[in-house]
């Protein structure tokens, strides 16, 4: 079944082409990669995605529904969650705050209705106090954060800091995981944690991973489909073997060395 | 003994302490107090927008002054009774707030101050000019008093004396502390301060920045409106001249002095810029002057207020106490 399908799509910043005539689908409950040389477009396909940018041109729908045109908060509402390149989070908060805020889209009611419940504190408003917090320590305990709770979340390891990027994403409850370079900075034992982690996250929670990495070793690992971009163009769609083994990719993009170094574990 | 019980007790102790006021003082330090509280009421008000929500409006005492003048319109021309003009003058000023905020919250930071500076400006030169409604410069003088009303138990209460008035005040402001505190420490409190945090990202993990803004800045503008409707008819008097730039200001000290993001710390600053003066009566011209040089030690040495200065004493010497009452 077809989670995200993308069509035509087309992105153009004054006379220059970021994307161009970029067609693909995501399958649910897949691990789809996202590799190219830099400014390939990668970031900015994501963007569109998340609704930060607004396409020139083509469509993307999430289950037949239409993202593009809609605001950024009403596409998390829908069930796209994201990371940022970089560590991206609320840093003066503490863990449990910062995972209670991605808590907080999935509350119910309008915001007159929520107001009036919390000023008044009806069972209903205390329940569902309770039943977000049990829901946001079931996540730091999935994602290992537990030891940090009450820490700033910028005094926390730079490790966590990203698992907790994550779980901020996760906590808005998406169908589809936005990841953007989780593994930059990470080192090789990290890296091998990060990519068991994104496994659990498909496999235990059900949230199908688009992923855009530079660590090939990871990427060829972890992703079940690769697609490869280069100058906003497709240039390459296919397994992680086919892809090692395509011309034009190993010309635009891997070289032809650093193939030796790719190992498959 | 943790941060909770001693939070608990010093509310008990405030309660106590304002309850028994009344009685003991005399008649000018007690009409002092009420002023307090109507400060209390304003500075909190501000605060929700600018300590939680993390946009600073400089031009807060125009609601203060929407709130007033509704509401001596109302009750003096209208025919209204002092009790609706009260939530309605509130009203009334949130619906300025929502339609002000519509506009300006598109801005940010700096941008949004100098905007609400400039509304609160047109505000006040609404209030000289439209001499029909509002008499221009010489303000509107023989307010009356809250209307006499019956409740169970107490039997009738007139708002002629100062008494009644204060507590009527200080209920408002219990009212104030309580919306304030239930706002910030309910699950919507989270979306409230990741605005304030980064708004950028907070609309990535789904929240409407901008719904949620409004509706804050609304809130804050219904709360500055009934305390401009407290004020006028406990003063019987008003004038353009209590709603302007300087208040605004004011307003915006207490808050840094008190300490932004708390609830205490506004209330501490209020109720001190409002005792302050009174002491500084030889030297009432250069009160800016001194004003100045508190806050620019308070931005040094303590940039969480005087809240956050209690908090670093608790912090330090709480610790040592648990372990005594431990052992």
């Amino acid at each position: 079944m077809e989670l995200l399908k993308v069509e035509n799509l087309e992105k153009h910043f004054g006379g220059n082409a970021a994307v161009s005539g970029l067609s693909m689908v995501l399958r649910q409950g897949e691990i789809l990669g996202l590799i190219g040389p830099n400014g390939s477009g990668k970031t900015t396909v994501f963007n569109l995605i998340r609704g930060v940018h607004q396409p020139t041109g083509g469509q993307i729908y999430l289950r037949g529904k239409p993202l593009h045109g809609k605001t950024r908060h009403d596409i998390v509402k829908m069930g796209v969650g994201c990371t940022f390149q970089g560590l991206r989070h609320f840093s003066k908060l503490s863990v449990f705050d910062n995972i209670m805020v991605g808590c907080h889209c999935r509350t119910s009611g309008s915001l007159w209705s929520a107001f009036w419940r919390s000023v008044l504190k009806t069972r209903a408003a205390r329940k569902e106090q309770a039943k977000t917090r049990e829901k946001a320590f079931e996540l730091m305990e999935f994602l290992g954060l537990m030891p940090y709770v009450n820490e700033f979340a910028d005094n926390i390891p730079q490790f966590m800091q990203r698992r907790l990027d994550i779980g901020v994403a996760m906590a808005t409850e998406p169908l589809l995981l936005l990841l953007d370079e989780p593994a930059a900075g990470l080192n090789h034992t990290e890296t091998i944690q990060l990519n068991q982690l994104i496994n659990q996250i498909r496999n235990e929670k059900k949230i199908s991973v688009f992923l855009i990495e530079h660590d090939m070793n990871l990427v060829m690992d972890v992703c079940e489909r690769i697609i490869v971009l280069n100058y906003g163009k497709k240039i390459a769609e296919g397994l992680p073997k086919e892809i090692l083994d395509n011309e034009a990719v190993v010309e635009a993009y891997l070289g032809k060395e650093s193939i030796d170094f790719v190992t498959f574990e | 003994m943790n941060s909770n019980r001693i939070k608990y007790i010093s509310s008990i102790i405030g309660l106590a302490v304002i309850a028994i006021l009344p009685f003991v003082l005399p008649d000018y330090p007690l009409h002092l107090c009420a002023l307090s509280g109507i400060w209390i009421i304003l500075v909190l008000s501000l605060c929700l927008l600018q300590g939680y929500i993390g946009e600073l409006s400089m031009g807060h005492a125009a609601f203060f002054g929407i709130g007033a003048y509704s509401s001596v319109f109302m009750t003096m021309t209208g025919g209204f009774s002092f009790w609706a003009a009260l939530p309605l003058s509130g009203i009334i000023s949130m619906i300025f707030g929502y339609l002000i905020g519509l506009v300006s919250l598109r801005l940010r930071g700096p941008y949004f101050a100098m905007c609400t500076l400039g509304f609160a400006e047109v505000i006040r030169m609404v209030l000289v000019n439209w001499k029909k409604v509002t008499g221009g410069p010489d303000g509107i003088i023989a307010i009356p008093s809250p209307n006499e009303i019956t409740l169970p138990f107490i039997g009738q209460i007139s708002f002629i004396n100062k008494i009644p008035n204060y507590f009527l005040i200080y209920i408002f402001v219990f009212i104030t502390i309580f919306v304030v505190y239930r706002i910030v420490h309910s699950l919507m409190g989270y979306a409230i301060v990741a605005v304030r945090e980064d708004q950028d990202y907070a609309e990535c993990v789904g929240i409407n920045t901008m719904k949620w803004k409004r509706f804050i800045y609304s809130i804050s503008a219904f709360f500055a409106g009934l305390a401009g409707s407290l004020f006028a008819h406990y003063l019987h008097f008003i004038s353009p001249y209590s709603f302007g730039v300087a208040e605004s200001f004011d307003l915006v000290i207490m808050i840094i002095i008190g300490g932004t993001g708390t609830i205490i710390g506004p209330i501490i600053g209020a109720v001190l810029l409002t005792l302050l003066p009174e002491f500084l009566h030889a030297i009432k011209d250069y009160r800016m002057l001194i004003y100045g040089a508190i806050l620019i030690v308070v931005i040094i040495y303590a940039p969480g207020g005087i809240a956050g200065l209690l908090k670093n004493l608790t912090d330090r010497y709480l610790p040592k106490l648990t372990t005594k009452m431990g052992s």
